[in-house]
């Protein structure tokens, strides 16, 4: 909470600070969104509808070699309290030579080149509230100094501030649900446990491994470059991971209540990736790969990897249509069943805290995109993920967006989720098929 | 228009490289045409960079226009394609998008796409040169840059149009991902600016026709045109492209035109 509050400060100072500059440009979106979800909720509190508004307002101010960008960020939501937040995306000075650029500031950068997860692109925490994939971002205060040369580009950045994961509420679709405890610990609650175990997330005091806590400065760097159809980028960070583990408090009340809470932790981490992409003809083959280390971790290895292919204007139409294919793994185990008897609580909570809750440890996505090339930049977007480590495990996704006069996009978006394996860790979600359609105008 | 800006001077020096072209006598129409291209290319050489504010209008069928603002960074490159970077202002959604590209002669060009609201640079495959240019009848090689290793080409006849005497020469695409057969253009024999371009499409029908309006003088020896018209004759639709504020020489180098100042421009 602390961190909202600087945040307020510095957005009212940067009002007034870019409002008295000439040179200032004003643009920006609105935007509102309904969600109806399609099944009944696991847990009756859950909502079935959802609606919210978003504000995203972009003052530019430009100068010779030197520019400041302001975007701050509001989204309002019916249902989820921790759905309505405030955030600065972007508060950034820059100024840029020949061979170098130095930004400080709330900024945002990405890394990577493959379309569905970007394991090297670990600079701004996930705005995971805002949208359930991952391409809302958090804006992150930095220094960052690039440098570009014959044999490449180098960034480096300092990170003096930390963005925690902001989980929804109890109201809200797409947090832990319960699960029948006897399925997660089979042959050994022997009736002691409680019917369901109910994971909460208590995000009112994440910890962290670093002494002093958020303030930690983390550091990260990025060497890219290009040779003919051939792209490089070798990355490292240093600092406080961006995704949390969690400590586990299952204590002797659990086994009446069957509540346990799950506390975010954030670890320190070093981790070094590397992405790089191919063209060949009508071909992009991909790769991002990780190893990340860390004192309070498991050591692991991760890779995304694929290819996208394009159909340019198909049977003599204006249509491109792309094919993407990623696969994507993660060395971690999957999550195991508990193995121990209830009333050995201490080692629930260490067997529960040892798992690992990622949803790409063995993962196909296949997905077409269709492009029309219209007055109205027509898009559609259909594909599917299948998670090869449970059985009938997948997620099938439709995106569409279109233009309605000169300045507003609609978007419809629907994603149906199958999940049979209380072990996976999207069968929290089972019951959060939903539709959604957003229009934004723009100014 | 372009007849009422002739000198005699002028007059007198086309007429002595036409008369120069047409007495040689062995030559082929093939090489006439390369002769009138090369011309073409050679005039419009040395003008270093520009930056041009575009309006462009798309119509559909029904005569609906759709407005975008675009503003286009060039950089002449010697030996080589030209480097080209496009900046989206309207529509607004698309406000901060960028396009640049690198032209080549021999090989395919690059092109990158900036993403602002992600923040990310997409490079992008380019054999889709023969696709639209953000949904106008434009496509991406009737953009890039005219080079002459590009095309064969082929003198037909000398024509009247626009009360201007001008030759008819057919330029056929070298690259096989070219969406063309067969380009027609009309040079005018004065300034050898190209005034209309008939396309035909990978079935040899006639698909569009370009015509280039108002050509004005720049820096005493560069011409542009103010405004060019695409009309797509199969499904009627039509694109104009009105071009204000051209600047030359505004001091742009290799630098603006690389992926670091594609996540820049705006």
């Amino acid at each position: 909470m602390k961190y909202n509050h600087r945040l307020m400060v510095i957005a009212s100072s940067l009002i007034i600070f870019t409002g008295s500059l000439s040179a200032t440009e004003l643009s920006g979106s609105v935007g509102l969104e309904t969600r109806f979800f399609i099944q009944t909720p696991v847990e009756s509190e859950q909502t079935d509808e959802q609606v919210s508004l978003n504000f995203s307002p972009e003052i530019y101010w430009e100068g010779d070699d030197q520019s400041f960008l302001f975007k701050p960020y509001v989204r309002l939501d019916s249902v989820d309290a921790n759905r309505s937040h405030v955030d600065i995306r972007e508060a950034i000075y820059s100024t840029y030579y020949d061979s170098f650029e130095v930004k400080i500031g709330i900024g945002k950068v990405f890394w990577g080149v493959t379309e569905t997860l970007n394991l090297v692109d670990v600079v701004n925490q996930n705005d995971a509230i805002d949208r359930f994939d991952e391409n809302e971002k958090l804006g992150q205060p930095m220094l960052q100094f690039s440098t570009f040369n014959d044999w490449g580009n180098v960034e480096l950045l300092i990170l003096p501030f930390f963005r925690p994961v902001i989980f929804p509420g109890d109201e809200a679709r797409f947090r832990p649900t319960p699960i029948v405890l006897s399925v997660l610990n089979p042959g050994l609650s022997n009736g002691m446990g409680p019917e369901y175990i109910d994971i909460k997330i208590d995000n009112s005091d994440p910890t962290y491994e670093a002494k002093n806590d958020e303030s930690h400065i983390d550091l990260a760097s990025r060497w890219t470059h290009s040779i003919d159809n051939w792209d490089i980028g070798l990355s490292w960070f240093n600092g406080t991971s961006r995704d949390p583990s969690f400590n586990v408090s299952a204590d002797v009340d659990t086994l009446s209540t069957g509540q346990v809470t799950l506390k975010p932790f954030y670890p320190l981490i070093n981790q070094f990736g590397i992405d790089t992409q191919y063209l060949y003809e009508d071909w992009i083959l991909k790769l991002e790969s990780i190893n990340r280390t860390g004192n309070k971790i498991k050591n692991y290895t991760a890779f995304v990897t694929g290819f996208e292919y394009n159909f340019y204007g198909v049977r003599d139409s204006m249509v491109d249509v792309g094919m993407i294919v990623e696969y994507a793994w993660d060395s971690r185990d999957k999550i195991k069943s508990l193995n121990a008897d209830m009333s050995n609580l201490a080692e629930i909570n260490h067997q529960i805290e040892s798992n690992n809750f990622s949803m790409n440890r063995n993962n196909v996505s296949i997905a077409s995109r269709f492009t029309l090339n219209d007055a109205e930049s027509s898009e559609l977007l259909v594909g599917t993920n299948q998670n090869l480590d449970y059985k009938n495990a997948r997620t099938i996704f439709i995106d569409m967006s279109t233009r309605i006069g000169d300045a507003t996009k609609i978007s419809a978006n629907a994603t149906f989720i199958w999940s049979e394996d209380p072990l996976d860790p999207v069968y929290m979600f089972r019951k959060d098929d939903y539709i959604q359609v957003t229009a934004e105008y723009y100014f | 228009m372009l007849n009422k800006n002739y000198s005699v001077g002028v007059f007198a020096i086309s007429v002595f490289i036409t008369s120069g072209l047409i007495t040689v006598q062995a030559q082929t129409s093939e090489e006439k045409g390369f002769e009138i291209a090369k011309e073409r290319k050679v005039r419009d050489t040395g003008w270093n960079d520009s930056i041009q504010q575009t309006t462009m209008i798309l119509r559909n069928g029904k005569g609906k226009e759709s407005i975008r603002e675009i503003r286009i960074k060039s950089l002449e490159v010697a030996d080589d394609g030209d480097k080209g970077l496009t900046i989206f202002d309207k529509p607004a959604d698309l406000k901060g998008t960028a396009f640049l590209s690198f032209s080549h002669i021999n090989k395919a060009d690059d092109q990158w796409l900036y993403l602002p609201s992600l923040k990310r640079v997409k490079r992008i495959s380019s054999r889709n040169k023969a696709g639209p240019f953000m949904g106008s009848e434009f496509s991406y090689e009737d953009l890039s840059s005219f080079e002459l290793e590009k095309f064969k080409f082929n003198y037909l006849k000398d024509d009247v149009l626009n009360g201007s005497q001008m030759y008819v020469i057919e330029s056929f695409p070298t690259d096989k991902n070219s969406g063309y057969t067969k380009l027609i253009s009309w040079v005018d024999q004065d300034q050898y600016l190209v005034h209309k371009v008939d396309f035909y499409d990978r079935k040899a029908s006639r698909l569009k026709t370009l015509t280039a309006n108002n050509y004005k003088l720049y820096l005493n020896k560069f011409w542009r045109a103010e405004s060019m018209t695409m009309i797509n004759h199969q499904t009627g639709k039509s694109t104009t492209m009105n071009y204000h504020d051209v600047k030359f020489n505004q001091g742009l180098t290799e630098s603006d035109f690389n992926k670091n100042s594609l996540k820049r421009s705006r």
